[in-house]
């Protein structure tokens, strides 16, 4: 295909894209309508991940000591706890501290609970919290391996209940973009369909004149990527207007999570957007004019 | 030269028609040759075959040098590059004058504009249309259309012209000026293969005539009529 064709194809697009107004807007509509879907299913993923990531990096580990472990040996550990990967912060929990603590939950004071229990049954303790929620289940798994821990517990149970239901919920979302994909590329394909038949009689006499397929695709095609492009960027414009929007309303009332900013990952969803709208229109167009060209191949 | 030769070919459609029956011939670069017969004799479909739209059941087709049932896909655009078409229904495109009709042809074959500028008045001139460069199809006359339609068809110089029905749409004096036309095209070396059943055409330009009927090549003579087919 040689290149002074090409400044002729954008101008039979941009006219076909013209004479075909409505079908035009239609087409851009949906396809900002899927880009839309898309986006704001990428934000949820994006919150998702940033809720499960601070619950997960909120997440205690508690290292309980091995009774009667000497107080040097006890001090020591937490230096050989301090060396392993992932671990962020490091705090001694002394038997005192924690019968201290359980009286308060209990509503006792540490006296009356003492009495009652004969003696103090809680060991000592290091509570460790880990860099990122990916390193809470391998730094526990270190800490029990460490000489003179006797256990290390964290909540795995309520956490990996959670960390289930988000995974269906990012199922879910992935099944629903990929349901609204092959739709707006149906009907895309449909709409350049009608385009496709409102010149067929041009098609075949292009093809009566020796044109190439790609010679007659082209202009299609590009009138695809322009539907395509314009159909990103609207469904880019409506998603940060409504994010911002609803990071205005809401946060406040979504105390229990911190909602992600716009930010760099924000300009990613948003190319993707532009690039996917893109692709869209001229998969949805050139699937419209190869069955359209087979077709008609087979017919002759 | 041979320009299209054909040996033994049939044709038979998905639904079983058979369309074309065994039939054989050979046309010398620089004929022309009436195709004659009654619709459905199986005119249309030689036609479909030659420009390689539909693909022979059963025979060998050559036309200008290239076996058109193992033609590849970058020849089989050379091969239709190679011949100009014509139909009954002109087949102009409305929105564009008659000049960007007929420079439509040389630019889908991506031809330099300074050859197109060049090309298409003197096509124009051949056909006798200099004056109508600017007007669109809706403002010409069909005998006029048809002649954008040659020139469109003649502008990429072609070895072959094929029209189905040219003259189909025409009046008496508008189809005599459209072979007039076709004459002067043929008497330049161009081999012409027309499909009609215009009798007094046939008749009066006494060329070779093949008549199909039913598929089977009845008769095929230099220099025949119209009328003496009626006695076969």
């Amino acid at each position: 295909m040689k290149l002074r064709s090409f400044s002729r194809f954008f101008v039979e697009a941009s006219q076909s894209l013209r004479r075909n107004i409505l079908m035009t807007i239609a087409s851009i509509a949906t396809i900002a309508l899927t880009l839309f879907v898309c986006g704001v299913f990428s934000v949820i993923v994006l919150n998702i991940n940033k809720f499960a990531n601070d619950i997960e990096s909120t997440v205690e580990i508690q290292a309980f000591l091995e009774e009667d472990l000497p107080a040097e040996t006890a001090s020591a550990l937490v230096t050989s706890i301090r060396e392993i990967d992932g671990v962020d912060d490091v705090t001694f929990i002394s038997k005192e501290e924690a019968l201290a603590n359980m009286a308060t939950q209990l509503e006792e004071t540490p006296e009356t609970l003492l009495s009652s229990l004969g003696r103090n049954p809680l060991p000592d303790s290091y509570m460790v919290t880990a860099d990122s929620a990916d390193d809470v289940a391998p730094v526990a798994e270190k800490l029990e391996a460490l000489d003179g821990v006797a256990e290390a517990q964290y909540g795995d149970d309520t956490v990996d209940n959670l960390f289930q239901m988000l995974k269906w919920i990012r199922y879910f979302g992935i099944a629903l973009i990929l349901f609204l994909v092959v739709a707006s590329i149906v009907i895309v394909a449909f709409n350049i369909k009608v385009t496709v038949a409102s010149r067929k009689s041009e098609i075949i006499i292009m093809r009566y004149v020796g044109a190439s397929n790609w010679y007659i695709r082209w202009p299609f095609c590009i009138a695809g990527m322009v539907m395509g492009l314009f159909g990103g960027i609207i469904a880019v414009a409506l998603l940060y207007g409504a994010y911002t929007l609803f990071i205005d309303q809401f946060s406040s009332v979504l105390v229990f999570m911190s909602l992600v900013r716009v930010n760099t990952d924000f300009f990613y969803i948003f190319g993707f957007m532009l690039l996917f709208g893109v692709l869209l229109g001229s998969a949805g167009s050139l699937l419209s004019l190869n069955v359209y060209l087979k077709e008609r191949a087979k017919k002759q | 030269m041979k320009m299209i030769s054909l040996k033994g070919v049939s044709k038979k459609y998905d639904n079983g028609q058979l369309a074309l029956d065994h039939v054989s011939m050979e046309i010398e670069a620089g004929e022309f040759v009436f195709l004659c017969g009654a619709s459905g004799a199986g005119k249309s479909t030689l036609i479909r075959l030659l420009f390689r739209e539909e693909v022979a059941t059963d025979g060998k087709i050559i036309v200008n040098g290239r076996n058109l049932r193992k033609i590849k896909r970058r020849e089989l655009l050379r091969h239709r590059r190679s011949m100009g078409l014509v139909f009954q229904d002109y087949r102009l495109l409305p929105k564009k004058t008659v000049f960007a009709n007929v420079a439509y042809a040389m630019e889908v074959t991506e031809c330099k504009r300074k050859d197109i500028r060049k090309r298409v008045p003197e096509i124009l001139e051949v056909v006798g249309l200099s004056d109508k460069a600017g007007s669109f199809p809706s403002e010409l006359s069909g005998g006029e259309q048809q002649r954008v339609a040659i020139a469109r068809a003649l502008v990429n110089r072609p070895a072959i012209l094929i029209a189905d029905e040219p003259t189909g749409n025409l009046d008496p004096q508008n189809a005599r000026e459209l072979m007039e036309v076709l004459k002067r095209v043929n008497d330049k070396g161009t081999t012409v293969v027309m499909a009609t059943h215009a009798q007094d055409i046939v008749d009066e330009m006494r060329k070779r005539v093949i008549m199909l009927h039913e598929g089977r090549i009845i008769y095929d003579e230099e220099g025949g009529g119209y009328h003496e087919i009626a006695l076969v």
